[in-house]
């Protein structure tokens, strides 16, 4: 009698115990985990608009050199030499932003389940903590041990959105300190962009001036001439200004890069997954259209 | 002194100033090869002095200019406007080329040659634009 009465309030003990990490862990799940989706998605949306600035500066050696073909008598040729030799350190640097974007991509998204694996032992270290738990709090200890996959989902979770807020608080730095995520987005707005920009408008200029003065020169003599040199002329300028506005477009991007980096920063200590969407969201709008634009001009 | 960003905006108007006078052209066209090589001359100039200026800018570097920042900026962002008004090649190629000039003594200033420079860019944008006499007070 007395052993029967142990061996229940052992049993007792061991589901109350069971019931316990049970009522904990659903709590701890419907209360901490935050779907960091928009962080992964924001990563993907940046990483299209990355890619494509390769396109850029290969434009930027392209087009100096076509400027340089409408070059006439009297005008200096363009120093074609700069793009070359500034391309491999700006696509470096352009790298590096958009290698740190990926990498908070993948913080966001890295497979829970794999960290999960390496806690599958949960299950023995319960009967290790209780040597005596009945067959019924075994198969009972086994919905613990989904549980406690979900709890080590979580905890996985929360390391994650731990290890990306200090992440993203170093990088991002504060109004008086900017980090390294405002210094190089602003550096290759400022400086790459522009100067890919700059560049594209001194062919547009030099390709009209050579297409009026051809115009002016064969008017009456060609006009068949006349005509292919004005269609060439208005299909040139047409590219060229597709090619200024992705450029526009790739400078937007930085810019939204910056300000959903600012977004996350701000909001680093107090995620949740609707904060996350409304935050991120408008920028993920900004940086695909940007990646599209890009796309197609280049 | 002028800072990176402020000769990024002075390499802007000078590219404003260059397609300025390129359009004038649409409209006052060029008759002969004298006046064609005078024209791409000065756009081909301020070209180069846009893309001078723009590079100097991305060196970070930043330049004692030894007079206002303003006054240069509003300076050559009347001359594209007042190149774009010219009534003759001559006026239009009269800014041009101050403008010119006074890109070259940003670029190497040595005391007193901006402001030099400036006033030369800002007479010629005043006699271009002056309106012929007889023409004020016609109302009256």
């Amino acid at each position: 009698m007395l052993v029967y009465m142990k061996t229940s309030r052992a049993a007792r003990h061991s589901r109350q115990s069971i019931a316990k990490i049970a009522l904990l862990t659903s709590a701890m799940v419907l209360c901490s985990c935050v779907d960091l989706g928009k962080v992964s998605e924001f990563a993907k949306a940046s990483q299209d608009v990355g890619k494509t600035f390769k396109s850029i500066t290969d434009e930027g050696s392209a087009s100096c050199l076509r400027a340089n073909s409408y070059i006439l008598p009297g005008q200096t040729p363009l120093d074609c030499e700069f793009y070359p030799k500034v391309a491999p350190g700006l696509l470096k640097i352009n790298d590096s932003l958009f290698a740190y974007i990926s990498g908070l991509g993948k913080l966001a998204s890295a497979d829970p389940s794999k960290v999960a694996d390496g806690l599958k032992d949960v299950t023995t270290e319960l009967k290790q903590a209780d040597p005596k738990i009945s067959q019924a709090a075994q198969d009972q200890a086994k919905a613990a041990t989904g549980l406690a996959t979900a709890l080590a989902k979580v905890l996985t979770s929360e390391y994650r959105q731990h290890e990306l807020a200090k992440v993203i608080e170093e990088a991002n730095g504060d109004a008086e300190h900017p980090g390294p995520i405002k210094r190089v987005t602003a550096f290759l707005a400022d400086y790459a962009a522009e100067k890919y920009a700059q560049g594209l408008e001194t062919e547009q200029t030099l390709e009209t001036n050579y297409c009026d003065e051809e115009a002016e020169k064969y008017k009456l003599s060609e006009p068949l001439a006349l005509t292919l040199l004005k269609r060439k002329c208005t299909a040139d300028n047409a590219r060229i200004m597709q090619k200024k506005d992705a450029i526009a477009q790739y400078r937007k991007a930085l810019s939204a890069i910056a300000t959903a980096h600012q977004k996350l920063y701000e909001s680093r200590n107090a995620w949740t997954a609707q904060q996350l969407v409304t935050a991120l969201g408008p920028e993920i709008l900004q940086l695909t259209d940007a990646a599209s634009s890009m796309k197609t001009a280049f | 002194m002028m800072t990176a960003q402020e000769l990024k905006d002075l390499a802007s108007n000078y590219g404003n100033l260059a397609h300025a006078l390129v359009d004038h052209r649409s409209t006052y066209p060029l008759s002969t090869d004298a006046e064609r090589e005078a024209f791409d001359s000065k756009v081909g100039d301020l070209l180069k002095t846009q893309d001078d200026l723009m590079n100097q800018s991305l060196e970070q570097a930043s330049i004692d200019v030894g007079t206002s920042v303003d006054a240069l900026q509003d300076a050559t962002k009347t001359a594209a406007a007042a190149v774009q008004g010219a009534d003759t090649l001559t006026k239009a190629l009269s800014i041009a080329a101050a403008a010119v000039g006074l890109g070259a003594a940003i670029l190497n200033p040595t005391p007193g040659t901006v402001v030099g420079a400036l006033d030369t860019l800002v007479q010629a944008i005043q006699k271009a634009t002056a309106k012929p006499a007889g023409a004020a007070g016609s109302g009256s």
